[in-house]
């Protein structure tokens, strides 16, 4: 794009013309640094604001990658337009190239005032001079010493980007080559479950627990979650918290998505199969082998016990009714020979109150676990939850035959290889495990209700 | 003269000749190397000059040692509180005629001269001041209503002392601004004093060779002025010094219609209570093409402007007496002007 005085100029063959075109070549060489700087300028700030979004995606909460996410929003928006209006003015016109020149070459504007008068070079009287005086400098404004560069300097600030850019990408290629490994593992999961790691989903010792307490506690509890149920409920109304939890979720799956974290579908059944079930040990070893574990104490022959884990009472492997015998002592709630907690794992399975001794059992259920009759003797670990009352007689342990595999809901938790990922809490159930009952008041199994009774089914059966 | 007028000189004969000049001054001037260009600049530009300096800096000397280099005839007017305008100017006397008859006839004052030397300017009454007015502007002197032209090159040179001010009559805006530049003669240096000292008492005293012959010496002074003239100008500079004058106009002013581009620096709207008239705008153009001239080039630039910005500038800001209670000089003022209107520059 020339200008008619440009043409005209270069067209001569005179002093005048051969400033012309070494003018002509300055300015071709500042407009190709400033076609640079846009271009450099405008991918250097979109490579790296968007490299930038990804690796905080990796280690930012929600929270703080929606607030980075909309900072970067707000810099490239200021920034970009800035950008591309700063490049813009730094192309040049023949002027603008003759003043450049004249200020880097030091000429004192002597190409500036040649073009500035060019049209009208007659009426000076000087102007023979003035053209003769800016050829005798024609070799200080040549275009490599106007401008050395062919590159812009902003060429930098874009490796930069590109930089943090192939960072991100690096990040998220192995991020997702982690998470397709993973979903090709989760696809057929099957996890070998020690029989002893089985715990009822409402046991005190897991996530989702029941919480017992006196009544008044519990009245308390529940007045308060309903409050702050009610002031959540409260909150949400607002259209700014909608509009925040709109961001929030909307961050949310592009954090997902920039980490791979949304590849396919999670297995929401996961197939887990007894260890012992699938072992080579014939029938007569399992006892053996959950005694030398001592272990876990599984007891399968009780039944109801599957779930005490007998830890420490019996080391050597013993049969487990002496052992059981003594646990059912101090479930009876001798104090002389109560055993501190941490001792008794098995308190922990079926005394929830246990720490807290005997006289601790102020709900129905921590009465009725405590029940110190005689006649419960070896089946302490709670008489109120003797199926053989509840329910009648337990079924004979499903975990005794030989590929024995139970399906089970589960998602994933938290144990994500990715450190900054939301963890996963599962759904509390609540499950009331009977208040109507007394200690050592045997329920018919009418009484019991239907919502509890698969659970206690679930739980015993184990 | 008109000879002289039509051959125009080359850039390059002006530089030389300006700098042998120079040189000339500089043989019994010592120092005031800055002051001695200004006064050339100047005189080349078509204008006169008030020099400013305590008693014994040399500046009578100096106006005698150019009117010496120039070969022009120099006149000299001490000016008192009871010197007169006629004085300055000349007056009708009677006289007797060869018949006899007696007539009014006019007898010319000191300024009928090429360089006038006005010493001390602010010891007479502004009456007697004014009567230079006309002089200097216009290069004519009216003596009851008839008019005398003056021989160009027709160059004042007044001075100024600062340090004695009682019974003086500072000079008016009006007669500042008549005054192309203002030239200070600060103190000598070390070294300079001692060449003075030495140049100054000893038996032999530097004589001055004079530039021109005295036949030729006001065509060839006129010729040169003219090749000023002729320094081409490109539209972005004379835009840069209507600027650097908008920008010594503070903003309160009241003689201002449209307020574009007008003092942007703090300081000048609060110290400067008129800034500069436009004949700074024209003495910072004709100072600029002189400049550029004896920089061997036919085009004035932003440097040549920036370079005469503070001789042409200083005396045509009249400051407030905020100005004078914080010891603001004008110095300071036109270096905050040029500072301000720096990024105006073409590109």
């Amino acid at each position: 794009m020339s200008s008619p005085l440009q043409r005209r100029l270069v067209d001569r063959e005179d002093s005048l013309g051969r400033i012309a075109a070494q003018l002509v070549g300055v300015k071709r060489r500042l407009n190709l640094l400033a076609a640079q700087r846009m271009a450099f300028g405008t991918l250097g700030l979109l490579l790296g604001a968007g490299g930038a979004l990804v690796i905080a995606a990796f280690f930012l909460s929600t929270t703080h990658f929606l607030m980075l996410g909309l900072l970067l929003v707000v810099l490239l928006a200021v920034s970009l337009p800035v950008t591309v209006a700063r490049s813009i003015r730094q192309f040049a016109a023949l002027h603008r190239a003759a003043a450049i020149a004249d200020e880097r070459a030091n000429l004192n504007s002597r190409l500036s005032t040649l073009l500035a008068v060019a049209q009208t070079e007659g009426k000076h009287h000087l102007w023979p001079f003035l053209v003769e005086d800016t050829v005798s400098h024609i070799g200080d404004f040549e275009p490599n010493r106007i401008e050395p560069r062919r590159v812009s300097r902003s060429i930098y600030g874009f490796a930069a980007a590109c930089l943090i850019a192939s960072l991100a990408g690096l990040m998220t290629y192995s991020a997702r080559r982690h998470q397709e490994a993973l979903r090709r593992v989760l696809k057929n999961l099957t996890l070998e479950v020690d029989p002893s790691e089985i715990v009822p989903f409402d046991s005190p010792s897991g996530q989702g627990a029941e919480l017992e307490g006196d009544p008044n506690t519990l009245r308390s509890l529940a007045e308060r979650l309903e409050a702050a149920n009610r002031s959540s409920t409260h909150a949400n109304r607002g259209a700014f918290n909608q509009l925040s939890q709109k961001a929030q979720h909307f961050a949310s799956s592009l954090q997902d998505r920039l980490t791979g974290r949304d590849l396919g579908e999670t297995p929401e059944k996961v197939k887990l199969r007894l260890a012992q079930a699938l072992g080579d040990n014939p029938p007569q070893d399992n006892n053996s082998a959950q005694g030398d574990a001592s272990n876990n104490g599984t007891n399968s022959q009780s039944g109801q016990a599957g779930f005490g884990s007998n830890k420490g009472a019996s080391p050597d492997g013993q049969p487990n009714q002496p052992q059981q015998e003594a646990h059912n002592d101090m479930g009876a709630g001798e104090p002389g020979n109560q055993m501190p907690p941490s001792d008794l794992p098995s308190s922990r399975s079926f005394e929830p109150n246990g720490p807290q001794g005997p006289g601790a059992g102020n709900t129905p259920m921590a009465g009725q676990q405590q029940g110190s009759s005689d006649e419960a003797g070896g089946q302490s670990a709670g008489d109120g939850s003797d199926p053989s009352h509840l329910m009648g007689p337990p079924d004979a342990p499903s975990h005794n035959n030989e590929n024995f595999e139970i399906m089970i809901d589960a998602r994933l938790s938290d144990k994500s290889p990715i450190a900054s990922a939301q963890p996963y809490v599962p759904p509390k159930v609540k499950t009331d495990l009977n208040p109507y009952q007394h200690p050592d008041e045997p329920l018919d199994r009418g009484t019991v209700p239907a919502a509890d009774r698969d659970t206690i089914r679930r739980v015993f059966e184990r | 003269m008109s000879t002289a007028l039509n051959e125009i000189p080359s850039v390059s004969d002006f530089a030389r000749t300006f700098r042998r000049i120079q040189g000339e001054i500089h043989k019994v001037i010592v120092g005031h190397e800055q002051a001695v260009e200004e006064l050339l600049i100047a005189l080349f530009a078509g204008g006169h000059v008030l020099i400013e300096g305590v008693p014994g800096t040399g500046k009578t000397m100096l106006v005698k040692a150019l009117g010496q280099a120039l070969n022009l005839s120099f006149s000299r007017i001490q000016f008192t509180v009871d010197l007169m305008p006629a004085d300055i100017t000349g007056t009708r006397v009677i006289v007797s005629g060869e018949d006899g008859r007696r007539e009014f006839r006019f007898t010319p004052g000191p300024v009928f001269c090429h360089i006038l030397l006005a010493d001390e300017i602010n010891r007479a009454t502004p009456k007697t001041q004014s009567a230079l007015l006309e002089a200097m502007a216009e290069l004519q002197v009216t003596v009851s209503g008839t008019t005398y032209p003056l021989q160009p090159p027709f160059f004042v040179m007044a001075t100024l002392n600062p340090i004695e001010m009682e019974g003086t009559y500072p000079l008016p805006e009006a007669q500042l601004d008549r005054f192309f530049f203002k030239v200070r003669l600060n103190y000598p240096e070390q070294s300079e004093l001692v060449r003075i000292i030495s140049s100054t008492t000893g038996p032999e005293s530097q004589a001055i060779q004079p530039v021109f012959e005295a036949a030729e010496a006001a065509g060839r002074i006129e010729a040169l002025k003219h090749l000023v003239r002729e320094v081409i100008v490109a539209p972005e500079i004379e835009q840069y010094a209507a600027r650097l004058i908008r920008a010594t106009v503070p903003e309160k002013s009241k003689f201002i219609v449209n307020k574009e581009g007008l003092a942007r620096d703090e300081a000048v709207n609060r110290y400067v209570s008129f800034g500069s008239s436009p004949r700074g705008g024209q003495a910072l153009m004709l100072g600029a093409k002189v400049c550029a001239l004896l920089d061997g080039r036919a085009n004035a630039s932003y440097e040549d402007i920036e370079r005469v910005a503070y001789p042409a500038l200083g005396h045509r800001l009249t400051l407030n007496y905020a100005a004078e209670a914080d010891g603001i000089d004008p110095a300071h003022l036109v270096q905050k002007v040029l500072k301000s209107v720096r990024d105006l520059r073409g590109h």
